[in-house]
């Protein structure tokens, strides 16, 4: 599957031509990366220019490495490993005290929506969608906003997260029940007028 | 109550988890759902709409890459902790994802998308008859997104009619337009992108504009953001191409003889054009003021959701007024009429509007269904 954080190929790809000295292909790797990792940073230290500071820090280190970066196994686990050890650290140094659950206090902010191509979903509905999702628990939003936002698998959730496959599904499945739950309530379920309406349209 | 497997397989799905297998139990399970089925549509459609990579805020992240570069080649004595970067950058705050809310606000109403068989007059204008041809409209008070397939976004104001050929992702990219549509066109060097109204002809490589042209009113603008792109006259493919650099606007007259319309946004017309301008007459050229966001300039702010007027006499805001709220509107006075607005709406309804312009003048209105009766007081 092609996720908005490039595919596997394309980053084995990338991986290559980085090894090789390639800024450009360097260049593709941190737009690619750059603004989710920052996001994910933030979860954790909550100031905006450390988050993006921390991951400067990454590339940094990963550019001045580049001869070795084709032995990295999953080059997307490891940056976001290395994001979120970054994070830690710089917490616990910070707080002069180690960090041991650190799911206790996130705060994830989810990604403004882009319309919705073509689909039938009005503004307020994208809104309530919105608010019941926020409303999760910390850990359940974090899992669903890498899968969605950054279009990571179960599997590299549950590397880098350092949990099993079977919580980051069974998360998923809270998330989904939940919202499913809390719109009960707003969506206009469905009368036989309204989807009548939606098929005329 | 949702059965707890209907979630639990659609959470696969939605994650791209699911087996085929899986797949299709979800599928024979929503048959007997139809509820369900309506909120999974709508909740994949919340789900996708976070995966659209927005138009990013280059500057800012280009300052971090050579930030990074900079400091990866200097002092890195093969310290495994986090670098101490010799001057920490200047921050700010990642603007990324303030952009995708704006474009969230140009939310789509009612589009209506057909397949026609290539029937239509298209052929004149070049369209190959062999293909299908797909139609995309939006209402009056309505507007869309949309994504061609050559991943080219485009998004259609209300009233307006895109046309693209089946085969668009062939030899040539080429669309047709009645209406007004901003282009976002992806770069292909080999597959130039056409824009054909029914005056004027653009070509482009890869660039973001906008198109003007409804077919009553008496002109056609065509503005652009970024790139580079060419304009050319319907009928004089020989004639010279007129090259628009970003921030300029192309007005042309199609009425034949009369002079070019200066607009009321002109700073000043670029002296270098007046050449080409010349030689083709109904065309003119203007740029525009540079320190602007595409948020609030005239010719874009609609992508933003927002309807901009500066200096309109009231009728000609009625016009746009009528294709965005999807009313008739009636002078009854022509003083009322030749009143001239600035201003900008954005999440108002009609009633509103109207009641925002009745702060600065005097006016009396009536709403009757959709027919809005504008009279002195």
């Amino acid at each position: 599957m092609n996720s908005i954080t490039g595919n596997t190929a394309e980053l084995q790809e990338l991986q290559k031509l980085i090894a090789n000295g390639d800024e450009g292909a360097f260049r593709k790797l941190f737009d690619l990366y750059f603004c989710n990792l920052s996001q994910f940073v933030f979860s954790f230290v909550k100031i905006r220019d450390v988050s993006t500071e921390i991951v400067d820090g990454i590339f940094i280190r990963l550019w001045h490495n580049r001869s070795s970066i084709d032995q990295i196994d999953n080059l997307r686990v490891y940056l976001y490993k290395a994001a979120k050890n970054a994070a830690l650290n710089h917490i616990s140094r910070h707080a002069r005290k180690n960090i041991l659950e650190p799911f206790d206090d996130i705060t994830i902010q989810l990604k403004d929506e882009s319309s919705p191509e073509g689909l039938l979903i009005t503004k307020e509905i994208l809104q309530k969608i919105r608010e019941t999702v926020d409303l999760l628990p910390p850990r359940c939003k974090m899992i669903f906003k890498l899968i969605r936002e950054d279009g990571l698998k179960y599997k590299e959730v549950a590397e880098i997260l350092n949990i099993s496959v079977k919580t980051v599904d069974a998360q998923m499945v809270i998330a989904v029940s939940r919202v499913r739950e809390l719109m009960s309530g707003h969506l206009n379920l469905p009368s036989l007028r309204s989807r009548k309406k939606m098929e005329n349209l | 109550m949702t059965p707890e497997r209907i979630n639990e397989l659609y959470a696969r799905k939605l994650s791209g988890e699911a087996s085929t297998g899986e797949l299709a139990e979800l599928e024979a399970l929503l048959k007997d759902h139809p509820d369900e089925q309506f909120f999974q549509e709508m909740f994949t459609g919340w789900w996708q709409s976070g995966k659209n990579h927005p138009m990013q805020q280059l500057e800012d992240k280009d300052r971090h890459f050579d930030f990074i570069l900079k400091n990866a080649g200097a002092a890195m004595s093969g310290d495994s902790d986090a670098p101490a970067p010799s001057t920490p950058l200047q921050k700010r705050s990642l603007t990324v994802y303030y952009y995708i809310g704006a474009l969230a606000a140009a939310v789509i109403a009612g589009i209506v998308f057909f397949n026609i068989p290539a029937l239509i007059d298209a052929a004149q204008d070049g369209f190959q008859r062999s293909a299908g041809l797909n139609e995309v409209v939006t209402r009056k008070g309505t507007k869309s997104k949309l994504l061609l397939p050559d991943g080219t976004k485009v998004w259609l104001n209300s009233d307006s009619r895109l046309y693209y050929a089946d085969n668009f992702s062939g030899t040539q990219r080429e669309v047709r337009l009645e209406g007004e549509a901003f282009f976002d066109v992806v770069k292909d060097s080999k597959r130039p992108f056409i824009v054909k109204t029914s005056g004027i002809k653009i070509r482009v490589l890869g660039t973001a504009f906008n198109v003007k042209s409804y077919p009553l009113e008496p002109t056609i603008e065509a503005t652009l953001v970024r790139g580079l792109i060419e304009v050319e006259k319907n009928n004089q493919p020989t004639a010279p191409k007129i090259k628009l650099h970003p921030n300029e606007k192309l007005v042309f007259n199609k009425a034949d003889g009369s002079g070019s319309k200066t607009d009321k946004t002109v700073k000043d017309i670029a002296s270098l054009k007046t050449a080409t301008v010349q030689a083709l007459p109904r065309i003119s050229i203007t740029t525009l003021s540079e320190n602007v966001t595409d948020s609030s300039r005239m010719e874009t702010s609609w992508v933003f959701g927002k309807l901009l007027f500066e200096g309109d006499t009231f009728r000609e805001l009625a016009a746009k007024m009528e294709r965005w709220f999807n009313v008739r509107i009636i002078f009854k006075s022509n003083r009322v009429a030749n009143y001239r607005f600035r201003g900008v709406f954005e999440n108002e309804n009609i009633v509103e509007a109207l009641q925002a312009l009745q702060l600065t003048a005097s006016f009396h209105f009536k709403i009757i269904g959709n027919d809005v009766y504008v009279d002195r007081k």
